[in-house]
């Protein structure tokens, strides 16, 4: 009598604990897996930021082609005192600065200026806080007209791995689900950006089976026909970068 | 019992499935502008080579533009030889022209290209490439007087095969009275609000007088493009089934509607 119900409690309990342990490994492997397929959000750190001090005033006609394409006075201001700013700390003061393009995406302001002799600036912009960021300085190279160099605080990483695999005609190991519409613009730049895309993802996040999509129309080119700024969107996040044609280098500015 | 209870939910099921059926293939057909295509004789034939017109094939690199090389041939070809062919007809001094915004559509042959050169003349085309290029002239713009329309008190004036409609009326309105919802989103705060708003005008202008269906119209803020003369804008709006494409001249408060397409051709 006493042993039946010492057994009836030893038998459910081994079961719990044994379908507990299951669910343990189940959820792990579904953490790990999920941890593996997420973008984690990310920001250029605070420090690679030049903060603006309102020390002078930038005239309203900074660019020499200001208000072209007019952009509301404030953005076009903030690039103008972003660039002089950066020009005077460089010694690039003497240079005249045409703006090329600007444009806005879910708050990252983003413009783009070159000099009359080649020089080339890709800017990021803080409106909030009034900081910048010269992610890209580009000047041609005293060696030659056609070897340029850049110059840019930010880490830039290689593709070429993606780039080769193509090259050979070999499948990758893992695959990333990239997408673009081919009639925009010169097809390699879209396949060498996914490449970038490939490289970055496997990275941070080598089972993300989303879906990324480029959005072409926010691309630019600059007139060094090498840096590319780009961005691809999951639906779910939205990844900027530069991608360098050239060197087969890329770097992330912001996954939103 | 059970059975009542099986037919509830087949007939719950069958409502459902019929009711996403009319509002896929009804209620969206109902909501459809019907646009009144731009008619066939303000186009201009284009041949590739000209030789009453005195040009011959257009070379790859005819824009000066160092970017162009990221377009494709399909679009700038086409374009180029509507911009050649619009100045001999024209008999414009201009012969070299700096590309600044091109966009079109590979499965259509829709293109349209802005071009402005040294002297200040800018050019808004839509053209349709293939065996035969046809383009529709939106503008051509000549700082100071001279041509049909006035911008800026003379400062500009322009030519176009278009016919224009005004929307001064809508203009004197207040946002708030307006009957269609037309937005725009934080993106679209780079440009000047000035071509937010009277696009918004235009576009109400427009849907009134199509009595389109109500509903929300957001600006595609990455193809607004607003040539250098400040005045004439290419503008599209899109309420998720259909997007409207239009120019606008906000001197003169007047737009023309230059196609409405469905929103799955992304041919924009």
């Amino acid at each position: 009598m006493d042993r039946k119900y010492w057994m009836k409690p030893v038998i459910p309990i081994r079961i719990c604990i044994f379908i507990l342990g299951c669910i343990l490994v189940l959820l792990w492997l579904f953490l790990n897996d999920g941890l593996k397929r997420h973008i984690p959000s990310f920001t250029i750190p605070e420090e690679e930021w030049t903060k603006l001090d309102r020390s002078y005033e930038v005239e309203g006609e900074y660019f020499y082609n200001a208000g072209e394409w007019h952009y509301a006075t404030e953005y076009e201001q903030l690039a103008a005192w972003a660039v002089r700013d950066y020009a005077e700390k460089n010694g690039l003061e003497q240079k005249k600065w045409f703006l090329r393009h600007m444009y806005r995406e879910d708050g990252s302001v983003n413009a783009f200026v070159c000099s009359g002799t080649g020089r080339e600036l890709y800017l990021l912009l803080d409106e909030e806080n009034e900081k910048y960021l010269v992610t890209v300085d580009w000047k041609v190279d005293d060696l030659s007209d056609y070897q340029y160099s850049e110059y840019s605080r930010l880490v830039w990483y290689d593709y070429w791995e993606w780039y080769n695999l193509e090259q050979s005609g070999q499948k990758p190991e893992y695959d990333f689900v990239v997408a673009w519409r081919e009639d925009y613009y010169e097809n390699n730049f879209w396949q060498w950006s996914a490449h970038a895309l490939r490289a970055y993802l496997y990275s941070v996040a080598p089972n993300n089976r989303d879906t990324w999509v480029c959005m072409q129309k926010s691309f630019y080119m600059g007139k060094n026909g090498c840096i590319g700024d780009v961005w691809y969107d999951s639906g779910k996040e939205k990844i900027h970068m530069l991608v360098n044609m050239n060197n087969k280098e890329y770097t992330i500015l912001e996954v939103l | 019992m059970h059975k009542k209870i099986y037919m509830i939910i087949f007939f719950l099921i069958a409502g459902f499935c019929l009711f996403q059926f009319v509002q896929k293939n009804y209620l969206k057909q109902m909501a459809l502008i019907d646009f009144a295509e731009i008619s066939e004789d303000r186009w201009t034939e284009a041949k590739w080579k000209d030789e009453v017109l005195g040009y011959t094939a257009v070379e790859h690199d005819f824009f000066r533009d160092p970017n162009q090389k990221y377009i494709p041939v399909g679009y700038t070809d086409p374009a180029a030889v509507a911009v050649v062919n619009y100045s001999k007809r024209s008999e414009l001094e201009e012969s070299e022209w700096e590309l600044r915004r091109l966009y079109g559509d590979g499965d259509s042959g829709r293109i349209a290209v802005f071009v402005k050169s040294d002297t200040g003349r800018e050019l808004y085309l839509y053209v349709h490439g293939g065996a035969d290029v046809k383009y529709l002239l939106a503008a051509d713009v000549k700082e100071g007087e001279g041509l049909m329309y006035m911008l800026g008190d003379g400062r500009y004036s322009y030519d176009s095969a278009l016919e224009w409609t005004t929307y001064e009326m809508q203009s004197d309105k207040n946002r708030k009275t307006m009957q269609y919802s037309l937005t725009w989103s934080e993106n679209a705060w780079i440009y000047d609000t000035v071509y937010l708003e009277e696009s918004a005008y235009a576009m109400e202008d427009y849907l009134n007088a199509v009595k389109a269906p109500g509903g929300n119209w957001e600006l595609l803020d990455d193809d607004l493009y607003v040539g250098v003369n400040g005045y004439l804008a290419d503008i599209w709006y899109t309420n998720g089934i259909q997007k409207a494409h239009m120019i606008l001249d906000i001197w003169n408060k007047q737009y023309v509607m230059v196609e409405v397409i469905s929103s799955d051709d992304e041919g924009k």
